[in-house]
């Protein structure tokens, strides 16, 4: 279920009329009349009510004779709330989208042939060059200060201020000497 | 008949007032689009009156039922050729609107022939 029809959805249950139709239709299928007849409600309410709920995939219909019956689409129903939240949301695509973009555009402008033409000044872009750099890192591997040294200066001659950085914003630890990349820090 | 007519108005006056508070009821029941539907009834009683208000100031004599009925019932055919069409393209909102206008309307039409 996208995000806009778990929207539709919820809006549609917003309504103590169409809980009382999916109350009925629970105990069975029905049609426009009988479902009139049980909730008081004139058949053009309970039509319009239904016509809410089939669009929001709440209820299904099918022709029987003269008659439209209408039943509980439990597919919809057996979707628990957590699935839904789980989905990724399509507001959060389009952020990721441009981000990946300004991403790429630091990366474009800071980077020559492979090589960091100078530290961003501002930390955001900063942090795109460190993980950036992170990436020549094995995960879980153990690096002494020396290699650290040598891998950042195939970038940039200056991997004092690289190195420090890389461990002030979580991307590297050090422990007696040792150094390792936080895969977290740069998934 | 002056008496006759303010009675009258009176009458859809409270009518109004009934159905407004019938739209308040269900929508504190979280029942929106249905107050919605009786919001649209509550505007006919107003309608009817601005109606038969022009119908009394032209008349010549007091107004008779069926005068009252025929200038009520050129604003509200309209009405009934709206909801056929709604009906016809399966629109189930406007059917559910029209409906609760035409209520009104019948309930109007039913006053005016027993009061005048």
């Amino acid at each position: 279920m996208t995000e806009s029809e778990a929207i539709g959805l919820f809006k549609c249950l917003a309504d103590r009329s169409r809980i009382q139709i999916l109350k009925s239709l629970m105990d069975e299928e029905m049609y426009v009349e009988r479902l009139s007849e049980r909730l008081g409600l004139t058949p053009a309410t309970i039509s319009f009510h239904l016509k809410k709920l089939v669009d929001a995939g709440a209820v299904k219909s099918r022709k029987e004779q003269y008659y439209t019956i209408y039943a509980i689409n439990n597919d919809v129903f057996n979707v628990s709330i957590l699935d839904i939240l789980k989905e990724r949301s399509e507001e959060k695509k389009l952020q990721d989208e441009r981000d990946e973009a300004y991403r790429k555009k630091v990366l474009d402008s800071f980077f020559e042939y492979g090589k960091l033409k100078s530290i961003p000044a501002q930390r955001k872009k900063e942090l795109i060059v460190l993980k950036e750099i992170a990436k020549a890192f094995e995960p879980g591997r153990e690096y002494t200060e020396r290699e650290i040294n040598i891998i950042i200066a195939d970038y940039h001659d200056d991997f004092c201020t690289i190195r420090r950085d890389m461990i002030s914003e979580g991307i590297l630890t050090r422990d007696k000497m040792i150094y390792k990349l936080v895969t977290t820090a740069v998934e | 008949m002056d008496e006759k007519i303010n009675i009258f108005y009176g009458w859809l006056d409270e009518r109004k007032a009934a159905v407004l508070s019938e739209a308040a009821a269900l929508s504190k029941d979280e029942r929106t689009d249905e107050s919605n539907s009786r919001k649209a009834k509550a505007n006919i009683y107003d309608i009817c009156r601005a109606v038969c208000g022009a119908a009394v100031k032209q008349a010549q004599e007091a107004p008779k039922a069926d005068a009252l009925i025929a200038a009520f019932g050129r604003v509200t055919a309209p009405w009934k050729l709206s909801l056929e069409q709604a009906k016809a393209h399966d629109d189930s909102r406007k059917v559910m609107i029209e409906e609760a206008k035409l209520s009104a309307v019948d309930e109007i039409i039913a006053k005016i022939r027993n009061e005048f």
